[in-house]
């Protein structure tokens, strides 16, 4: 497998750099997005026997927002109790991934810089991103803190007149 | 079916989520995991630096499949470990692995094949790094590299002459990233949107997954330090048909080549 980063300049496409393997917080929302299943599909990869030519994905988009602790990334704090996860069970459109999370004595607590995925799915890019927002607002740990601007850019692009 | 994902972050969380919704799966365990995985996942405590004692926990299970996440036990050879035992694993081998492990050797194997790529120069002395930086062939800002794996911050841009000279000095003299700064890449600092494209391939198919947006810097308006990633959408708006062609055919080059 390979994972590029790209730069999409004036004159075309440049990359920046090849990785040779799932990029993290990319995986969360291509995940999120996948609807075929991904078993066969690292099975054929890993033989060198690849079958499927092609993917479904979900047509809705998907925003992931990390929330880091404070100190990220030089020297994060950690130990800290973690809140406000479990409404979201119940919501479907709503993915928490962890990151560096523990459960110690029965509590769920921080064990390093980037803690939570808040993945969410919606009918377009800004519903999407603004699910993920709202379900950041019932979480919380202490020194959290995390981007309040993902996919402004990829919005401003979109909605930008042509 | 029994598949082990080696890791502990968010992209194996979201792995084994997605493994264990296939109907061929039975049981998933994970090393060594994390609170949430532990929901869907047997987590078992072994160090994803371990690799010895992966293939024994993937010997013993019969894993059918074992998935690795992190760059660490990539380069420390876990695929070819996994081989030599006839173990079924989803990881590139070591060789495969240079591509990421090495900065330096991605900029030649591109150079090699004709992938679009900024300018750059290789510098394989703190000397060799300050007189590049007197000459600043790319102007300012350029971008200074370390040649290997340092986490998702071993790149630098600067700003100046001042910030240059501190950098190569951090990085090479003080050996900031150890022996990942031995050698540091200059690059030309390209302007424009920056997209992540990922393929699935068995070295001739090359399947695309859908494109994203990353948020590399800390703080809003991409300020602050460079980290792992804080944020991503998915698809990114800014892929047309022409550029998407264009990233295809490069992903094809390269993975149609044995160092893929």
């Amino acid at each position: 497998m390979l994972y590029a980063g790209l730069m999409i300049t004036d004159a075309g496409p440049r990359v920046l750099e090849f990785n040779a393997r799932f990029g993290d917080p990319e995986t969360q929302v291509i995940m999120a997005r996948m609807r075929s299943d991904l078993v066969p599909i690292l099975q054929g990869v890993a033989e060198g026997q690849l079958k499927e030519s092609k993917i479904d994905w979900a047509k809705e988009p998907a925003a992931c927002v990390v929330l880091a602790s404070k100190g990220y990334p030089e020297a994060p704090e950690t130990g800290k109790e973690i809140h406000g996860l479990d409404a979201f069970k119940a919501e479907p459109d709503v993915i928490v991934y962890h990151a560096a999370t523990d459960e110690r004595d029965g509590k769920l607590v921080t064990v390093g810089g980037r803690v939570l995925g808040v993945t969410a799915l919606g009918a377009n890019l800004d519903a999407a991103v603004q699910r993920a927002y709202e379900a950041i607002g019932r979480i919380r740990f202490e020194g959290m803190f995390y981007r309040k601007d993902i996919g402004q850019r990829a919005l401003a692009k979109l909605h930008a007149p042509r | 079916m029994k598949l082990l994902v080696v890791g502990n972050g968010g992209r194996e969380h979201a792995l084994v989520w997605k493994i264990r919704q296939s109907p061929l799966v039975k049981d998933v365990y994970c090393a060594p995991g994390n609170a949430g995985i532990a929901t869907l996942a047997d987590c078992v405590p072994i160090e994803t630096s371990n690799i010895v004692e992966l293939a024994d926990f993937a010997q013993t299970i019969k894993a059918d499949l074992t998935v690795v996440g992190p760059e660490l036990p990539m380069v420390l050879g876990i695929a070819d470990e996994f081989h030599r035992r006839e173990l079924p694993i989803f990881c590139p081998s070591r060789t495969a692995a240079e591509i990421e492990g090495s900065k330096a050797f991605a900029r030649e194997f591109m150079h090699r094949h004709g992938i679009p790529a900024p300018h750059y120069e290789i510098c394989d002395s703190a000397e060799a790094a300050q007189a590049f930086v007197k000459k600043a062939p790319f102007g300012y800002p350029f971008v200074i590299k370390a040649d290997g794996l340092a986490g998702g911050k071993g790149t630098l841009l600067v700003q100046d002459k001042s910030e240059a000279k501190a950098a190569v000095e951090q990085i090479m003299t003080d050996k900031k990233f150890g022996v990942a700064g031995a050698k540091v890449i200059m690059e030309e600092f390209l302007d424009g949107e920056e997209i992540s494209f990922l393929v699935f391939s068995d070295g001739s198919r090359v399947v695309p997954m859908v494109s994203v947006q990353d948020h590399k810097r800390a703080y809003d308006g991409d300020q602050g330090p460079n980290t792992g990633g804080m944020g991503t959408v998915s698809p990114s708006t800014i892929l047309n048909v022409d550029v998407h062609k264009q990233i295809m055919q490069a992903a094809i080059r390269a993975c149609s080549t044995p160092a893929s």
